[in-house]
């Protein structure tokens, strides 16, 4: 039975992170929260998954890149996408602005043009692809960065962008989109591998 | 959030950050966040601005404020059932769904269910071995065969004109009264208790009658067509196949099987001798209707003379037969001429029984079979299921009629005693229509209740050629008949 010590611990400790975590790819402070509850909804339910084997933060935080980009998907307006205004309008977010601000103007070459478009061709990846992903392509994180915050090898983080190279690549020819990493549908490129050691601050 | 703020690049991500800040850093993870915040200006001002927005973030959404929702949440919201579960439950919930609308299904039909298998009527023909083991033996027959009707036992001094057919000591006499329609034996179907057949089957006699009626020579005069213008207690009650009755009446039945189709079970009643007086007061109404087609004068008998189930006790049957006479003289000449037949017929002779003794005679006479027909059967005759068939022996006190199911197991269908050395009559009935099989039957004559082993005596159609080891009680006399029933 879990109880409201355990819960409010828990909170205590991770419950802001994941909520900038949400906020930074939900892009509203209102769904930030709502995906922020239903983070530690998730992973209070699906506690058998977790085993204690790693930190609850990396479980919480594969989990909230989960919910966030899920719930990205099920936007269907063009009005819901990643919003610069709402952005703005979070309250006090410095993180908000610096986001819109990255996003809009910033942004590598090899990161997608929208958080949406990457939501919709990581339709059907796992948890931990999904969230290796977004670290590395929208977070602009290196591998090895990833590795040491998710407590994963370097291998494993090679292995999982790999997979989610192809998965991508197959749902934009599918789609008959443009495939974000390489600049055309299906195509390949040196953009196509992992960049590893690149420093995706500033 | 060194990548928001534009900050230069730091070996620590923000990602580390926020968990140094959680406390979720251990060993050379936290060595490593504290050497690079003390070597790096910058980050321990992220650090500084993140540990600020942290604390407003939970003063704004406080943990225990939190945790009560949550907590709530998870008690009030059960994990969805995957959808391989409900895959998984769909065969068990289809399958017991099946299974009650059959069952329902059936029941709503009753016992003339077609999704009744027909060879499950040999169960329930059957009867418990300790069910004819004395005297309560007839009583006990109420799982046998439901008899059509009740033979009604030969005026005195005279033997059942079937059974005097075929019996070495049968007299010229006692057969000719029984071709003038004088004799009642196996086929002079007007009887007290036959009288007492239930409404259901009085209705389709009646519709069967009239239709005969313009063809007099296939009439079919058995037990029903009698049974209509009969009057058990409360006037549709069946007669004729209660507990053994007292000496002098048997009680009737309160309620009409179904005609033909898988009836329940009907007890077989032991046949008593009918007094002097009622056989003769019919004799005369034979002779009356057969010499001169018209309707004699009739008087209907009394509760004295044909027990309680005669028809003057009847309301409805008594008027009705009373309104139908010349239809009624027909029905006697039909039983009389169908009592010449059995009487000519020399196919069913006494049999010697296993022991070489020439010991009974017996005769079977379909009362009625499907065809609607009555008339004598002759020995090895293939006659319909579900016919209605009376089996008259004599040479013994009681007399058994046993079936051979297919895989060999004997099975009784009708059991009677007889009063005084008389001539007894089984009635009974085939397998209902719908038997897959061919069945022989067996006639067991003996002075003791027959006791039967229903170890498997032998299969199907050949049965009739095996012997027939049957466990047999004392001096019982056992020989093989008869008739097979075909499935329909």
């Amino acid at each position: 039975m879990i109880t409201e010590a355990q819960v409010a611990e828990l909170y205590t400790r991770y419950g802001h992170a994941i909520f900038v975590r949400c906020l930074k790819l939900v892009g509203s402070e209102e769904e930030a929260r709502d995906l922020t509850q239903e983070t530690f909804f998730q992973f209070f339910r699906s506690r058998g998954r977790f085993e204690g084997r790693s930190s609850p933060f990396t479980f919480l935080y594969r989990i909230a890149t989960n919910v966030s980009v899920d719930r990205l998907r099920r936007r269907k307006t063009a009005g819901e996408q990643l919003s610069t205004s709402a952005l703005a309008e979070t309250p006090g977010s410095a993180i908000a602005r610096e986001a819109e601000r990255k996003m809009s103007s910033e942004r590598d070459p090899g990161t997608f043009d929208t958080i949406q478009t990457l939501a919709r061709l990581t339709a059907g990846l796992d948890d931990e692809t999904l969230t290796i992903a977004v670290m590395s392509h929208v977070d602009g994180l290196t591998q090895d960065e990833i590795a040491e915050a998710l407590d994963l090898s370097r291998r494993t983080i090679g292995k999982k962008l790999k997979r989610f190279i192809e998965h991508t690549r197959q749902r934009a020819g599918a789609e008959q989109v443009e495939w974000p990493l390489s600049g055309g549908v299906g195509g390949a490129g040196p953009e196509d591998e992992p960049r590893e050691g690149r420093k995706a601050h500033g | 959030m060194a990548e928001m703020t534009g900050t230069p690049a730091t070996p620590v991500s923000d990602v580390m950050l926020a968990r140094y800040v959680a406390g979720d850093l251990r060993g050379e993870q936290l060595a490593r966040v504290e050497r690079a915040i003390g070597e790096t200006p910058g980050l321990a001002e992220r650090l500084e601005r993140m540990k600020s927005e942290r604390a407003a973030f939970l003063g704004s959404a406080p943990p225990h404020q939190f945790a009560h929702q949550l907590v709530t949440r998870l008690t009030v919201e059960r994990p969805a059932p995957q959808k391989w579960q409900v895959w998984w439950l769909l065969p068990p919930v289809t399958v017991a769904t099946a299974l009650l609308i059959g069952v329902v299904y059936q029941r709503a039909l009753g016992p003339q269910s077609l999704s009744r298998p027909a060879v499950t009527t040999d169960e329930a023909f059957e009867l418990p071995e300790d069910s004819l083991r004395g005297p309560a033996a007839p009583a006990a027959a109420a799982s046998e065969p439901r008899p059509e009707t009740k033979e009604e036992s030969p005026p005195t001094g005279t033997k059942s004109a079937v059974a005097e057919s075929v019996a070495p000591k049968a007299s010229a006499g006692a057969s000719r009264e029984t071709s003038k329609g004088k004799g009642a034996g196996g086929v002079a179907m007007r009887g007290p208790s036959e009288d007492a057949v239930g409404s259901d089957v009085s209705r389709r006699d009646e519709r069967a009658r009239k239709k005969d009626s313009a063809a007099p020579s296939d009439l079919a005069s058995g037990g029903l067509g009698q049974s209509a213008q009969g009057a058990g207690r409360g006037g549709d009650g069946v007669g004729g196949y209660a507990q053994p009755p007292p000496p002098t009446q048997a009680p009737a039945r309160e309620q009409a099987p179904p005609v033909w189709a898988s009836p329940p079970p009907q007890p077989v009643e032991v046949e008593r001798r009918r007094p002097p007086a009622a056989d003769t007061q019919r004799e005369s109404e034979q002779d009356a209707a057969a010499a001169n087609k018209a309707p004699a004068p009739r008087q209907e008998p009394s509760a004295t003379a044909a027990g309680p189930t005669a028809r003057a006790e009847k309301p409805n049957g008594g008027g009705r037969a009373a309104d139908a006479p010349a239809k009624l003289a027909d029905e006697e000449k039909t039983s009389a001429r169908v009592a010449e037949t059995a009487k000519s017929s020399s196919s069913t002779p006494a049999v010697a029984d296993d022991r070489g003794e020439t010991v009974v005679s017996t005769s079977v006479v379909i009362s009625r079979d499907v065809g609607g027909r009555a008339r004598a059967v002759s020995a090895g005759e293939v006659v319909p299921s579900a016919s209605l068939i009376k089996v008259v022996a004599q040479g013994g006190r009681y007399v058994t009629v046993i079936g051979i199911r297919r895989d060999g197991v004997p099975y009784v269908y009708g059991q009677a005693e007889s009063a005084g050395g008389q001539p007894v009559t089984v009635p009974m009935r085939l397998r209902p229509t719908g038997a897959r099989v061919s069945e022989a039957l067996f006639v067991v004559v003996g002075d003791a209740p027959l006791v039967m082993d229903k170890s498997p005596v032998g299969g199907g159609k050949d049965a009739a050629q095996l012997p027939l080891r049957l466990a047999v009680a004392g001096a019982q006399r056992r020989f093989v008949l008869i008739v097979s029933a075909a499935a329909e």
